[in-house]
């Protein structure tokens, strides 16, 4: 069933709707992204400013260490110093000492050494490797000397290098020289030459060397510590007297894997939260349409029951009523929706509403069944009651259900129409008994009149004694014929009144007509005429009744054929066959007149005559008794005689077995 | 007067002889016919003077109807009063027939001396009318025998003046007058100016001659 129409109305207004929740949801999804790549993009700047936190944090530490560990190596090398004053070694490289972490590394100084004032320049006291390394570059010497002189002029550790290679680059190696005085008297100073990778490898921890490339370079030429998220971190190692620094590099920049996984996961559940929520929109749209859909069916539902006059029922199969419409509850006088749960049949019910019924359980399709019901008020009500069974969808039977047609109306219709027909016959008799009456007082009239006016004719006389008996004897003859001529008539009615029960038999037509003629034979004139073939023509007739039709045309016939202007009266008659029709023809034809046409129509009506003293009653009898037979009877003109053609067609009969 | 003071028309044989066997037993002669057209050859000679009859006339017959037969009579000016005898459902003809003139009409069945006594009604009256018809012809005759100038007194005398207004009006002496006058009234047959007048207008109500 197509339902649209009737859901458009239903609905109201569901593509305003539909967009206003679509702009929600659209705004939803907007702001939910927004707020994702501002989280993503704060995260980014947050991972960010923490990793560069961190790698400030962790130069800032390294400088720190760094400057802590010199320091350390400096005071190292100035209980160095100390000592080598309180007691000269002869090997100063040999003494042991427990130092710092700079001084304990392995590889980290190369060489130290005291030289007390007065001595060479620690440059010319050094081992001859070291004079070789120091020659490799004129500067170094300088340097070295430099170095010596700042730390005594500045009365503090002063460092020198580095020490350049052969081919002018700088190497690793840097001279520390720590000055040592006593009571505001300079003493000496102690020189040690450090291997600074060495010193900056082992400074560096290994948390830091995991994540970092910790490299020493020589004077960083402006360095700009925050220049990028790629730019090295350049450490100043403040070490007077040199310009180094140390480069830590982040080796590669690990972004915190766990907190974007935690977005992911969350942006993924986001997502899969708005598919949900639009699938639980696309599924409550759905549902909003079945339901509409719904109410519209049950709405069209409820007002076809209510429309409908005809009274529903469903009952399951012990009895216990379903359901009930409206009109059924108007049918029944009560109300239908109490009756719901009831046991069927209340009393008071038509039996064809019991299951038990066999109409109720026939197996055949819905059976008509008339019957009375009570209605609550005790009236009775004719009604029309059809039954189907119930089926649930798996084909078993759950109950009856019945459509109760009320036809009360119908019927008293019905009997009303009957009773209207009823009346309009009965006038129609009382019609046709007046016109009958009339007549008859018409015709009782005339010798009931002549007889009255002779009786009292005879009666003047006798009065006044003035008639003899002779006299008297042809008056009262003639009373006496005119009292025979109004019993004739009555006789005639009661003929015509008497109605006989038609007694019929299958007739050979041939025959029939032959021995009825019988008594025409000699009459002369009178020609009666057989088919050719000698087989019998079979109707199914009352030999009496028939016999009476016949009779009176011949009657008439020979009435009427001696009025003719063609001299001596004849009658033809014969039975006939007409093939196309079926039908049997008995024909009576006379050379008289003939019927005027403008008494045809009234020929057959009773009453009518054109024959004096006749009551019109012969031909209007003849043909009531031929339609009684199913045949008719027809007028013409005889093509052969002139006159007047009477035919009476029967249906021929067609016997199974021959009497 | 003829013979025959009733005539019966009537195509119905018994009826009419009947009728006539009634009539006979009450001393009256009848003459009995059998159609209308019958009836109006016989009574229709021109020779025949109307004598003193009434006809009983069956209101249903054929060829000629009764009503027909009616109208054919009066156009003779048959003086005599014609009643009728109606079957069951001929009376509203029967009336008509009576409002053109006819007598009367009974319905049939009747009671025969009643029909009897009708017709001696109409018999009496028809003798009656009889007379008066006399009297009118005769006044009719003595109004031609006046002079020119005796009629116009007689004009002058109906408006009622006075014999000498007469005789200023007609320019004759006052006692010419009152010759024409006596003349006027011995020829008249009247007695005074009143009676004169009472006849004069008697005749103009009979219809003016």
């Amino acid at each position: 069933m197509d339902f649209a129409l009737l859901q458009q109305q239903g609905l109201p207004h569901p593509s305003l709707r539909s967009r206003r929740t679509l702009w929600l949801l659209l705004g939803l999804l907007l702001l939910v992204v927004a707020s994702v790549v501002a989280l993503v993009l704060y995260l980014q700047r947050f991972e960010q400013t923490e990793e560069e936190r961190r790698r400030v944090a962790d130069g800032q530490w390294l400088e720190h260490s760094t400057r802590f560990h010199f320091s350390r190596l400096e005071e190292d090398l100035l209980a160095q110093a100390r000592q080598a004053v309180a007691a000269p070694p002869a090997s100063a490289a040999a003494a042991p000492w427990q130092g710092g972490q700079l001084w304990s590394e392995p590889g980290a100084v190369l060489w130290h050494g005291w030289h007390p004032v007065g001595l060479r320049r620690p440059s010319e006291d050094l081992p001859p490797e070291w004079q070789q390394r120091i020659a490799a570059h004129p500067a170094n010497a300088d340097m070295l000397a430099s170095t010596g002189d700042i730390a005594v002029g500045l009365r503090r550790p002063a460092y020198g290098g580095p020490m350049l290679l052969a081919d002018g680059r700088p190497g690793d190696v840097v001279w520390l020289a720590v000055p040592f005085f006593e009571r505001g008297e300079y003493l000496g100073v102690y020189v040690a030459a450090l291997a600074l990778d060495t010193c900056v490898q082992g400074l560096v921890p290994t948390w830091l060397r995991q994540q970092h490339t910790v490299r020493l370079v020589s004077d960083g030429g402006g360095a700009v510590p925050f220049a990028g998220d790629a730019a090295p971190y350049l450490a100043p190692m403040n070490l007077p007297g040199t310009d180094l620094f140390i480069e830590m590099t982040a080796l590669s920049s690990h972004p915190a894997l766990v907190p974007r996984l935690f977005l992911l996961v969350a942006i993924l559940f986001l997502l899969g939260m708005l598919g949900a929520l639009w699938a639980l929109r696309r599924d409550m749209g759905k549902r909003q349409r079945v339901q509409a859909m719904l109410q519209t069916e049950v709405a069209l539902r409820a007002a076809m029951e209510n429309s409908v006059n005809v009274g529903l029922l469903a009952r399951s199969d012990q009895g216990l009523i379903l359901y009930a419409n409206e009109a059924f509850g108007r049918i029944a006088g009560c109300d239908a929706t109490r009756l719901a749960g009831c046991q069927a049949p209340l009393p008071d019910w038509p039996a064809e509403l019991t299951p038990a019924h066999p109409a109720a359980t026939a197996a055949a399709p819905p059976s008509e069944v008339e019957a009375v019901f009570r209605h609550a008020d005790g009236q009775n009500i004719d009604v029309l009651i059809h039954q189907a069974p119930l089926t649930s969808a798996t084909g078993q039977q759950l109950g009856w259900i019945s459509s109760v047609l009320d036809i009360s109306e119908r019927k008293r219709s019905q009997r009303l129409a009957a009773l209207q027909q009823h009346r309009l016959e009965a006038s129609g008799r009382l019609v046709a008994m007046g016109e009958v009456a009339s007549t008859l007082a018409h015709e009782l009239n005339q010798p009931l009149g002549a007889l009255s006016s002779f009786a009292n004719g005879l009666l003047n006389r006798l009065h006044s004694h003035s008639i003899t008996l002779p006299e008297a004897q042809p008056v009262v003859e003639r009373m006496a014929r005119l009292a025979e001529r109004a019993g004739s008539i009555i006789q005639r009615v009661n003929a015509f009144a008497r109605r006989r029960e038609l007694s019929r038999q299958v007739l050979d037509a041939t025959a029939f007509v032959a021995q009825v003629t019988a008594s025409y034979q000699d009459t002369p004139g009178v020609c009666v005429s057989s088919p050719d073939g000698s087989a019998p023509l079979w109707v199914l007739a009352d030999r009496l009744l028939l016999e009476h039709v016949v009779a009176n045309l011949a009657g008439n016939a020979l009435d009427w054929a001696g009025r003719g202007t063609t001299g001596t009266p004849q009658v033809h008659m014969g039975v006939s066959m007409d093939v196309e029709r079926q039908e049997v023809v008995i024909h009576v034809a006379d050379n008289g007149p003939g019927v005027p046409d403008d008494q045809r129509e009234h020929i057959f009506n009773a009453f009518f005559s054109t024959k004096d003293g006749g009551m019109g009653m012969g031909l209007a009898i003849c043909r009531s008794i031929v339609e009684a037979h199913h045949g008719r009877i027809e007028l013409g003109r005889d093509p052969e005689l002139g006159g007047a053609r009477f035919a009476v067609c029967l249906p021929r009969h067609t016997p199974t077995t021959t009497p | 007067m003829t013979p025959a003071a009733i005539h019966i028309v009537d195509d119905d044989p018994d009826i009419r002889d009947g009728l006539t066997w009634l009539f006979d037993s009450r001393g009256y002669q009848a003459a009995s016919w059998a159609s209308g057209p019958d009836f109006l050859q016989a009574v229709g000679d021109p020779g025949l003077r109307w004598g003193n009859a009434v006809v009983v006339m069956d209101i249903r017959m054929e060829p000629l109807s009764g009503l027909a037969t009616f109208e054919k009579l009066r156009a003779l000016q048959c003086p005599w009063p014609v009643l009728f005898l109606t079957g069951h459902g001929d009376v509203s003809m029967a009336v008509s027939a009576v409002k053109n003139g006819a007598w009367d009409f009974l319905e049939k069945p009747f009671q025969d001396n009643q029909l009897v006594d009708r017709v001696e009604q109409a018999l009496v009256a028809a003798r009656a009318q009889v007379q008066l018809d006399e009297q009118t012809r005769q006044l009719k005759a003595a109004l031609q025998s006046l002079s020119l100038r005796e009629h116009e007194v007689l004009a002058e005398l109906l408006q009622g003046h006075y014999n000498k207004n007469i005789a200023d009006h007609l320019g004759i002496t006052q006692r010419t007058v009152e010759f024409h006058r006596a003349n006027i009234f011995d020829k008249l047959g009247v007695s005074s100016a009143v009676e004169l007048a009472h006849r004069l207008g008697r005749l103009q109500a009979s219809g003016n001659g």
